[in-house]
């Protein structure tokens, strides 16, 4: 029996079915962002949140229950929060936590267990997601942004300070340059961004009374450049998503489920290669039958804060090092608190 | 850098609208949404179509005041380092997405099948479950307050009891039972099929919900699981399933006659062999998706028929009619899933037919 079988036709049905639901969704969020850019001014953030840093990572944990997102959208949005001002602890912490902890997820997580203690296992996967992103988000808080979010937006945070609230078209291009120039380019954009900060500086000033048709374009134009930024990484993940999903006989995964610890990392790793959409991946956790609970509850605690898709996204906001080392650290963490807690599983 | 901005991004933009709309009109979204996230693909197509005019028309002049500095800040970059990552970028961005809607066909190969395995338990299933579940509610209401009717009297087969223990012995195997065979039908198929008079109102009278067979009666008391003109029930791969779970359910099935569409799977494909054949038994599969054409999985009942063997294409579409038995699931071939008492749903087939691919291929 071979393990890996893969068929163009197959692959290209998943590829474009996973582009098809991703797709909406991902511009939905582009579009939040580009109206967020244009007509929410810089300083709503700091009002909006408690003073308290706890509290106010806490509220960004449950603020999915009010704007559920799922985790294609929820990329672009945060992005655009974070220039505005939102604290990156609790921007992490609702980019974790949104696509786990909303309502569509719940009711879809309860149905796809039916049978299989759903209020349970609902419970435990809401309270878990949203317990994981706090914890990250508090850590995170410790560490400066220089050391956590990439140039280009490093570059605009900056240029935040300035107390222009006009909107920062001329920033994002060097992002959508990167998006073109692939991963690796991202030096190309470091000399033009901090001569831009004093250009961005001015050319805001000259924007500060703009009409309101003007604006529109505005959030037209950015969240065109948002979608074809994110687009850009949401192809590369859906197409090695689809290679794991239709070409991985599943068999081979069946020896895992007997132990613990290799059924939990194994799921865990199936959820990063699958990169299933948090509404639906229940359905697949679901069908593992002879898997332990814990093992699903780590897939559908883990596929929605990081998989292939997720990974390629989160390099727009954040520095390429500590994507990966966030990665491997969120990978550890939920795979001992699922093993902590397998004792109470039954 | 411009040339992006102002060419590749508008065309990238339009190819993206473009496609998503020409799916959901062409129909060939069916093949890789679930119905409920169709309209979003349109809406996104169109809107996308807006945007990229929006992109192409209002340039960067549009931001009419004299800022020469935006000049130099584009000359800043280098550019033809730029424009070949950048050119780079747009292929990534254009080409699979157009490579894939070409080459795509509209349903899965046996490739998929054969790397997904066959879901035969309900458990897994239960978005499709509870579709049924609703049904089989408003059946529950409607008839339990009177006695249910005796389904097969003759065998005192087990549907009349509440559990489903101690059924290897008394209910026949279907092989064994001489009024399901299919080969010679008896006189008592044969007489629903003209469908003429008593077809356009099967149901009107109580006796209509009755079919005899050989000296065993058949009552179909299930409102919602009429017989059609045929004399049967049409049911889904998943119907079947749900009610092996559900021993009130399970007797709307258990003895009757039903019609059910599926896909071929064979029970020992050879790989790489292109051609099935459909002796002994075989597996007939339907694909349930829960949101798309990702997460499909692939749902299978067991069928045994004594029908001349056909050689057909592996995935070949098939209507099949007859029989459904609900027999205990052996042990060998659970792959160590627990399937409790839960029994397998068998059928027996009677006709089996080659058909072309329904409008939707999924079932949800």
């Amino acid at each position: 029996m071979s393990w890996f079988t893969f068929n163009l036709q197959d692959f290209s049905i998943s590829f474009l079915s996973i582009l098809f639901e991703g797709v909406p969704f991902m511009f939905i969020g582009t579009l939040l962002s580009g109206i967020i850019d244009a007509f929410v001014p810089s300083e709503t953030m700091e009002k909006f949140l408690p003073r308290n840093q706890i509290a106010a990572v806490a509220l960004s944990g449950v603020l999915g229950v009010v704007f559920p997102m799922c985790e294609c959208g929820v990329v672009p949005v945060i992005r655009r929060l974070i220039r505005k001002g939102l604290p990156v602890s609790c921007a992490l912490t609702y980019l974790l936590a949104a696509p786990i902890v909303n309502p569509i997820v719940a009711l879809s997580t309860f149905a796809a267990f039916r049978g299989q203690h759903p209020g349970m296992v609902t419970s435990m996967r809401l309270l878990m997601g949203f317990g994981v992103a706090c914890v990250c988000g508090l850590i995170v808080q410790h560490i400066p942004s220089r050391a956590l979010l990439n140039r280009p937006m490093l570059a605009s945070m900056r240029k935040r300070s300035t107390p222009s609230r006009a909107h920062s078209q001329r920033v994002h291009e060097p992002t959508l340059a990167a998006a073109y120039a692939g991963v690796s380019s991202e030096r190309n954009i470091v000399s033009p961004v901090v001569p831009a900060e004093e250009i961005v500086h001015l050319h805001d000033e000259a924007h500060a009374g703009k009409r309101f048709g003007e604006k529109i374009v505005g959030a037209i134009r950015c969240a065109a450049f948002d979608f074809l930024d994110v687009g850009f990484y949401l192809i590369i993940g859906a197409a090695i998503a689809s290679v794991f999903n239709t070409a991985i006989n599943k068999e081979v995964l069946l020896p895992l489920a007997s132990n613990h610890l290799l059924a939990t990392t194994g799921m865990m790793v199936l959820a990063l290669l699958l990169s299933l959409c948090s509404t639906s991946d229940a359905f697949i956790a679901a069908n593992f039958l002879t898997f332990p609970l814990t093992a699903k509850l780590a897939f559908m605690v883990f596929g929605p804060m990081m998989d292939m898709k997720l990974l390629f996204m989160y390099g727009l906001v954040f520095k390429k090092r500590f994507t990966f080392s966030f990665a491997l650290g969120m990978f550890v963490f939920v795979a001992l608190l699922c093993l902590t807690l397998a004792p109470f599983l039954r | 850098m411009r040339i992006l901005g102002r060419i590749l991004a508008p065309l990238t933009l339009l190819e993206w609208g473009g496609i998503l709309t020409y799916f959901y009109f062409s129909g060939r979204i069916a093949a890789f949404l679930h119905p409920m996230f169709r309209p979003l693909v349109l809406v996104t197509g169109i809107l996308l179509l807006i945007t990229a005019l929006c992109v192409a028309i209002f340039r960067e002049e549009e931001c009419a005041h004299d800022h020469d500095h935006s000049e130099d800040h584009e000359h800043s970059h280098s550019h033809d380092k730029l424009s070949v990552g950048g050119f780079l970028a747009f292929l990534i961005l254009f080409l699979p997405l157009a490579l894939a809607a070409k080459i795509s066909p509209d349903s899965y190969g046996a490739n998929l099948i054969k790397n997904r395995g066959l879901v035969e338990d309900i458990r897994s299933i239960p978005g499709a479950a509870s579709s049924f579940a609703s049904r089989s509610k408003s059946i529950a209401s409607g008839s339990l307050q009177q006695e249910p009717p005796v389904t097969i009297t003759a065998d005192a087969t087990p549907s009349s009891r509440p559990k489903y223990i101690g059924v290897p012995e008394q209910t026949p195997l279907p092989k064994q039972n001489p009024d399901a065979e299919p080969p010679l039908p008896s006189n008592d198929y044969e007489q629903p099929i003209p469908p003429s008079p008593n077809a356009s109102s099967p149901n009107d009278s109580p006796q209509d919900n009755t079919e005899v067979i050989g000296d065993a009666v058949v009552t179909y008391e299930n409102p919602f699981l009429k017989p059609n003109k045929s004399g049967c029930i049409k049911a889904e791969v998943v119907d079947l399933l749900y009610a092996a779970q559900e021993p009130f359910t399970r007797k709307d099935f258990e003895g009757k006659k039903i019609e059910i569409i599926g896909q071929l799977v064979p029970n020992k494909s050879k790989a790489g062999s292109k051609s099935a054949v459909t002796a002994g038994s075989f597996k007939l599969l339907r694909l349930v998706m829960v949101c798309c054409a990702a997460d499909a999985m692939p749902v299978a009942v067991k069928v045994q028929t004594k029908l001349p063997s056909m050689t057909m294409h592996d995935m070949q579409w098939l209507k099949v009619t007859g029989r459904v038995h609900y027999q205990p699931r052996s042990k060998a071939d659970s792959d160590g899933v627990d399937y409790g008492d839960q029994p397998e749903p068998v059928i027996v087939a009677d006709s089996i037919t080659k058909i072309s691919a329904p409008q939707e291929k999924y079932l949800y």
